[in-house]
């Protein structure tokens, strides 16, 4: 009676085991698909999808190519200065939209429009003004990331208290002061998570620019890759990008973690 | 009668053109004494300390201190916040001096002065703390020391002592009269608390509800010069809480 149904427990219990393993430790996890994928890919069903230590081969070769650190530095330059623009116009824009009702709403709704709309699709039309090259990138990654920025720094602004602004003004501070002494201090955890967040999209917008340009950088070697059949190195590829998009986002997690005592003491 | 040092004249404040918070108010606020601004919630009391503080411009009327009209805040005047108003990224040192960081006073030299104040309110040992270490009333006092820092005769106080609880109330309303013994200051407070505004206040001014104007003014002929725990036993000092109490009820609803 008890043991009417051996093979249910049985299975029951190996699944209690694997879902525990996925469970305990993503790395686990990761290994354990990987030797999927390297089944699958051995088996030799579709070309697209070759054995994982093919790739692994193909990502160790990688460096040895010229053109690869090409797109490689082209890809950091245009993000960094992508960035560095969207960080440093965003923040100004979103402090004049906080203090200023007039700049609110001329812009806020264009703000808005841009945070959701797709900015895929305006890549294409930005092409014949700015070219194929760097600009169109940077200005890919400028339309990613900037929003967010502008957002996060206007709303940080407008919930700075009043008392914190009038106590600047009885002590006879200026505007310039009250900016920088008081409303840029208290906005800055809106502004840390604006920063996070615009990174975030930053490194989809400079993966994307590339990718629709499709002849300059990693976009480049994704479709020379893809139309000479090298799939070892286009997953190889694929690799790289997701590792390094984790790094950056991961890198940033931590800078906020250490200046999120802003936050603890507000 | 003492030197009038500060006083307004028919000050009238309208919001959006059509909600009147004040309506003619003039005052006379005797110089190094105690006034007390006492009124129902919502009478515009603490529009009325903005006002003088210079925060909030009148719609109507002018605020003149020793006979010059006043345009904007300025160094004769300093204000207690009810929510503080303190920096919580900055320490109990460096919100002190804020002040007179503002005014552009050498480090050393305004450190040494907040210092000094710090002590003043008995928060010495406390500079290097941030705001959310510490109670409410020791939040006070830094917010009352950052204000003494600056040395003006004329210290304005929003409802200094109401996000604290009683025990500590009548603590901070004590230590404020033994420090008033050492620092000669013109107060002016504003208060809901008609035992606090009896307790501490030489002139009582009673604000009428909406839109808020002079309903009366008291003078507590209370003696501050003994023993501080003595004045709630004064004679007077019951039958003033209770006159008070009756002529405000009608605009409490």
């Amino acid at each position: 009676m008890l043991n009417r149904n051996p093979g249910k427990s049985k299975s029951l219990k190996h699944h209690l085991w694997f879902s525990r393993l996925m469970r305990t430790s993503p790395f686990w996890s990761l290994v354990f698909w990987a030797g999927v994928w390297e089944l699958v890919g051995q088996m030799g069903w579709m070309t697209l999808l070759p054995p994982l230590s093919h790739i692994w081969f193909a990502f160790t070769e990688l460096p040895e190519q010229s053109a690869f650190w090409d797109a490689f530095a082209m890809t950091a330059r245009t993000f960094s200065i992508g960035l560095g623009l969207s960080i440093g116009v965003g923040i100004p824009i979103g402090i004049l939209m906080g203090i200023s009702k007039r700049t609110d709403k001329i812009l806020s709704i264009w703000v808005n429009l841009f945070l959701s709309a797709p900015i895929t699709a305006v890549i294409p039309a930005l092409m014949p003004i700015l070219g194929i090259g760097d600009a169109t990138v940077i200005a890919t990654v400028i339309l990613f990331a900037i929003w967010v920025v502008i957002i996060d720094t206007q709303a940080g602004v407008t919930h700075v208290k009043d008392s914190l602004v009038e106590m600047g003004r009885i002590f006879g501070c200026s505007k310039l002061k009250i900016i920088f002494w008081i409303v840029i201090p208290a906005a800055m955890p809106e502004i840390i998570t604006g920063i996070r967040l615009s990174v975030v999209r930053a490194v989809k917008g400079v993966i994307v620019g590339q990718i629709v340009i499709a002849l300059i950088g990693f976009g480049g070697l994704f479709n020379t890759y893809l139309s000479y059949f090298l799939m070892e190195r286009f997953w190889a590829l694929i690799i790289v990008v997701f590792v390094l998009s984790f790094t950056i986002i991961g890198l940033v997690e931590i800078l906020e973690r250490r200046i999120a005592f802003y936050a603890k003491t507000r | 009668m003492s030197d009038i040092i500060l006083n307004t004249e028919g000050v009238g404040v309208t919001y959006q053109e059509s909600i009147i918070a004040l309506e003619n108010v003039s005052l006379n606020i005797p110089a190094a004494k105690l006034t007390a601004i006492l009124g129902p919630s919502g009478c515009g009391k603490t529009t009325l300390l903005k006002v003088i503080a210079g925060l909030i411009e009148p719609s109507k009327g002018l605020v003149k201190v020793r006979g010059k009209e006043i345009i904007g805040p300025g160094p004769d005047r300093a204000l207690v916040f009810q929510d503080f108003a303190l920096l919580p990224w900055a320490t109990v040192l460096q919100n002190v001096a804020f002040g007179l960081r503002a005014r552009g006073v050498p480090k050393k030299e305004r450190e040494d002065t907040s210092l000094h104040y710090i002590r003043q309110v008995g928060l010495l040992g406390f500079e290097d703390k941030y705001p959310h270490q510490l109670s409410g009333g020791m939040r006070q006092r830094t917010g009352l020391a950052r204000a003494l820092t600056i040395n003006s005769d004329i210290l304005l106080m929003d409802e200094p002592f109401s996000a604290v609880d009683e025990q500590m109330r009548r603590k901070l309303q004590e230590d404020l009269l033994h420090l008033l013994k050492i620092e000669s200051k013109t107060v002016v407070f504003v208060t809901h608390s008609i035992e606090e505004a009896v307790y501490l206040a030489d002139q009582v001014v009673i604000l009428s509800g909406r839109p808020g104007s002079i309903a009366d003014i008291v003078y507590p002929e209370i003696d501050r010069q003994g023993d501080i725990d003595l004045i709630r036993r004064q004679p007077g000092y019951i039958e003033l809480v209770d006159e008070i109490w009756s002529s405000l009820k009608r605009y409490v609803e």
